[in-house]
């Protein structure tokens, strides 16, 4: 392929010694290939087009006629175009716009838009010069993002990141701060859960509660009213601490001895998808009820000389399909399925410490229950109002 | 770039391979269709059922159906078709 981009020609030799020229070719380091000898004194061979020209010193005294058979190669395509002006001046007009695009912006992706409306970072990324079809910012793009930055409150973080048509922003949403009470206000530390208390340190206030105390919400764990029981006047503080314990996390689910579950049907059918700069041009329709795409992978060299990216895959239909399942199917589903029930009830910020599962079986329905044990804080700040 | 011979004796005193650096042919054979003949002097005859290399060792002849010189260079000829033979001939 190499060598026919630098254009060749394919040459017909014919005359008493054909070899005789082939040594004369070989001494003066010219390189031959695909050289075939139909019949005695004529022979075809190609070799590279630059070469050409020193063929005809060396056939002089070797009683040899070269004719060209065929010119092939990237030079001889453009030389064609020498006839076809119009086409040549497309394809230059496509060259030009296409390298002009290319130091463009064409598709804008925001992602980690929870709260800030995705509109509302695209008008921010507008008003900084970055929207489609715009040229690449100047500038650096630190001081663009610190400037995006400095216009929101709501967002903690962004990215801008530029690869080559597409732009990429990427937001870190701030956390909204819970609104806490004025310190002089007389409170106490109650409980929203109930569970098993495993550490109390009360910073201000009294504690009601001691290690191994089993609670229930509303329960006082820190009291702020610190009165003394000989005292006149009541005395009331701004209770606050770290209150930990130990919530018991329960959940079961039941296993059904048959299951339904999709299942290959056998048939399949050809998916492909063409985008350009990102944006999907052309998609298969799926030809199934249910399906499942697989086996996507790229097709051709586009994507790294060309913004456009092809895609073929295999569409293979998905059909329901009933079985008996085993006490060990039952038994796994049943306690996969509690698992993550009680995980979900587990807050973000809880340590996990303990985990027990159990599995019984009830008129031929597998039951499993698990119950995580978790740590974590259960003390809550509340206005003392009586 | 032709590659540089040395004399038999500097290869020798050198400890090195013959065929890596002096003027010896080398014949390497993939399968029953592709030969390599290395440091030839020239071709002698060639058709699609023959072809006679010169070497340093006498000429060569390899025979065959089909027979195509895919490359042909300074040191190099790469013979593909069915092969069937080949041989050093005496007297050339």
């Amino acid at each position: 392929m190499w060598r026919q981009a630098g254009g060749c020609v394919i040459i017909r030799v014919t005359g008493k010694s054909p070899e005789r020229l082939l040594n004369r070719l070989n001494g003066a380091g010219i390189s031959v290939w695909d050289v075939h000898a139909p019949r005695r004194g004529e022979m075809t061979l190609m070799l590279r087009a630059r070469d050409f020209p020193k063929l005809r010193p060396l056939r002089r005294d070797c009683g040899c006629e070269i004719h060209i058979e065929k010119r092939i190669g990237l030079p001889f395509r453009l030389l064609q175009l020498r006839f076809r002006k119009t086409l040549a001046a497309g394809l230059l007009a496509a060259l030009a716009l296409l390298i002009a695009a290319s130091t463009r912006i064409w598709v804008i992706e925001v992602t980690g838009c929870s709260n800030v409306p995705e509109e509302t970072v695209l008008r921010y990324l507008a008003e900084q010069g970055i929207r489609v079809g715009a040229p690449w910012p100047e500038g650096p793009l630190y001081e663009l993002v610190r400037r995006i930055h400095a216009g929101d409150e709501r967002i903690a973080w962004i990215g801008v990141y530029l690869d080559g048509v597409l732009c990429r922003a990427e937001i870190v949403e701030s956390v909204p701060l819970e609104p806490t009470l004025d310190q002089s206000v007389p409170t106490d530390v109650v409980a929203v859960k109930g569970g098993v208390i495993s550490y109390i340190a009360p910073y201000n206030g009294k504690a009601s509660v001691a290690v191994g105390d089993e609670v229930k919400p509303g329960d006082i764990l820190i009291r702020g009213d610190i009165t003394r029981e000989d005292a006149e006047e009541r005395l009331l503080v701004h209770a606050h601490g770290l209150v930990m314990a130990r919530i018991y996390y329960f959940s079961e689910a039941a296993a059904l001895p048959t299951v339904t579950e999709p299942a290959d049907s056998g048939r399949t059918a050809p998916y492909r998808r063409v985008s350009i700069a990102g944006q999907t041009t052309y998609e298969s329709i799926p030809p199934y009820d249910a399906w499942e795409l697989r086996d996507v992978r790229a097709a051709g060299p586009f994507g790294t000389l060309l913004p456009i990216r092809i895609e073929t895959g295999t569409f293979y239909e998905r059909i329901e399909n009933t079985r008996q399942r085993t006490p060990e199917e039952m038994a796994e589903a049943a306690l996969t399925e509690a698992g993550s029930r009680a995980y979900d009830q587990v807050p973000k910020s809880a340590a996990i410490v303990d985990k027990t599962v159990s599995v019984t079986q009830r008129d031929g329905v597998t039951i499993g229950v698990v119950c995580i044990v978790a740590e974590e804080s259960i003390g809550y700040t509340k206005e003392i109002t009586n | 770039m032709a590659r540089v011979k040395l004399p038999e004796k500097w290869n020798r005193a050198l400890d090195l391979p013959r065929e890596v650096s002096s003027a010896v042919p080398r014949l390497t054979l993939v399968g029953r269709d592709e030969l390599l003949l290395e440091n030839h002097r020239g071709i002698l005859a060639y058709s699609d059922r023959e072809a006679r290399f010169l070497t340093a060792a006498g000429a060569v002849k390899i025979e065959g159906e089909s027979l195509i010189l895919s490359e042909f260079t300074e040191d190099t000829a790469f013979v593909c078709g069915r092969l069937t033979s080949w041989r050093f001939e005496d007297g050339i």
